[in-house]
């Protein structure tokens, strides 16, 4: 495992769209009650539907989830979902700030934007990682939290049920770390 | 505006920007919150194609239509109409009948339109209700440019679909297609619905809006506003509004501890609120 424990890490953002609700879930469900970051998760969802996402993603972390409000603290030890039909942006002062502007690769929330807003404000404590999905939101983003200085994970497109979103970052960027899920969650679980 | 394509410029430079934007038209954008506002001048410069902040603030200061071109980039749509049904559908089920009940005429504000969204959702709502004559409706707008596409019907076609889902869900009375008319590369909305309506210009402090208001609807508007311009802003609703007067916000926003103490909850997840 690479030397990524003791440095400082703020925060943990992931994107995924189809494909990525289950492995979401497994990584909840092993995360341990005392996570010491804040965990931001910016997945595809749609637009109308606003509840149930939350409930579910609940039902087996030992973390709340929560879907922010508009300037709410971003706080260690929680989970925080893009809510349906806006973006997700950080804002200094280590605050959420939410969007309604235009979509982008159609999508909002868009992976892009969280990721790059999460990028400048984290900048190299940031650790990012790109689950399954059937588009290519994400993949900009992704660099540029490698650019940062933040450490970069892409789901092995291999265990990808969708691996469109995966092989566009690696396209994009071939330095990002490549793991399996099981490697992505010890990661995660060894975090202090 | 695409997003993604961005023309990086240092805090410096977006400060002396807006600082020109004010002096030139008197249009402060002072207390937008910072990501946001950066990010999208970033863009902006990008899709309009100013290389440096110095080839920006020249073309402000030469250029007197620029400030129009400038709002219509820079100011956030709504992202389509009847968005969150259940909020429209409370309104007509419960806030709006309390209300006409109780005032001879039902002042309505949307303080600030950019596309018309949610004023043509409103509409529609009064019309289908039989409303329309109990109620008057104001209706603010940042550009003279925004008022005409509005009253001209137009409508962005990739909100049509979505539109018409919401309008659904909502429950109205009809098809979606009675108020609006999908067209090969263009959507028009039905104009009678807005003939009514007081269309208003508006200003930052929003003093433009009249007194004695007993609804205001004002949904993620203030997202980009920072707290202080936020207070300053549900201040001024407040004065406004008579007594149980409502305000609507969106559904993600929140009011700050000091505009707590001015209103009260009348529905939490549709974030309408009464005046205390």
């Amino acid at each position: 495992m690479a030397k990524t424990e003791n440095i400082g890490y703020k925060a943990v953002i992931i994107g995924g769209s189809a494909g990525s609700f289950q492995v979401v879930t497994n990584i909840l469900q092993s995360l341990p009650a005392d996570f010491p970051l804040p965990l931001l998760l910016c997945l595809h969802r749609l637009k109308h539907v606003r509840s149930g996402f939350v409930e579910a993603l609940s039902l087996k972390s030992k973390l709340p989830v929560i879907e922010p409000f508009d300037k709410d603290a971003i706080k260690p030890g929680k989970v925080y979902l893009a809510p349906a039909n806006y973006h997700m942006y950080i804002e200094l002062g280590n605050r959420f700030a939410l969007s309604t502007e235009e979509t982008v690769n159609h999508s909002r929330p868009s992976i892009d934007l969280s990721f790059i807003t999460a990028a400048h404000a984290f900048q190299n404590k940031l650790i990012g990682i790109i689950l399954s999905g059937a588009n290519k939101d994400g993949a900009y983003g992704l660099k540029v939290i490698a650019e940062m200085g933040g450490f970069t994970i892409v789901q092995d497109p291999n265990q990808c049920e969708m691996p469109t979103m995966t092989d566009a970052a690696i396209n994009l960027f071939p330095k990002h770390n490549v793991w399996t899920i099981e490697k992505i969650t010890n990661f995660l679980i060894n975090l202090k | 505006m695409d997003l993604l394509q961005y023309t990086s410029i240092t805090i410096t430079e977006f400060r002396s920007i807006l600082k020109a934007i004010k002096e030139r038209f008197d249009i402060d954008f002072n207390e937008y919150t910072l990501v946001f506002l950066k990010r999208r001048l970033e863009s902006f410069m990008s899709a309009h194609r100013y290389p440096t902040a110095e080839s920006l603030i020249n073309h402000i200061s030469r250029d007197d239509e620029f400030i129009h071109l400038f709002l219509r980039e820079m100011l956030v749509e709504s992202t389509e109409m009847f968005r969150d049904p259940s909020f429209w559908r409370y309104l007509r089920d419960f806030v709006l009948p309390r209300l006409i009940n109780e005032n001879k005429t039902v002042r309505i504000a949307l303080p600030h339109c950019v596309s018309g969204d949610e004023l043509y959702s409103l509409c529609i709502l009064l019309a289908e209700n039989g409303w329309t004559y109990f109620t008057e409706v104001y209706a603010g707008t940042a550009s003279p440019h925004f008022e005409k596409n509005i009253k001209n019907g137009n409508f962005a076609t990739y909100k049509y679909e979505v539109s018409a889902d919401n309008y659904l869900r909502y429950q109205g009375k009809y098809e979606f297609s009675k108020y609006c008319q999908l067209k090969e590369d263009a959507a028009i909305r039905d104009t009678s619905l807005i003939q009514h309506v007081h269309f208003l210009k508006k200003d930052d402090t929003f003093s433009f809006l009249p007194n004695n208001i007993q609804l205001i609807i004002f949904r993620n508007q203030m997202l980009y506003y920072t707290q202080t311009l936020q207070d300053k802003v549900l201040k001024t609703f407040y004065e406004k509004l008579s007594k149980n007067g409502c305000l609507a916000i969106g559904i993600r926003e929140q009011l700050g501890i000091i505009s707590q103490q001015l209103y009260r909850v009348i529905n939490e997840s549709e974030r309408i609120y009464g005046k205390n």
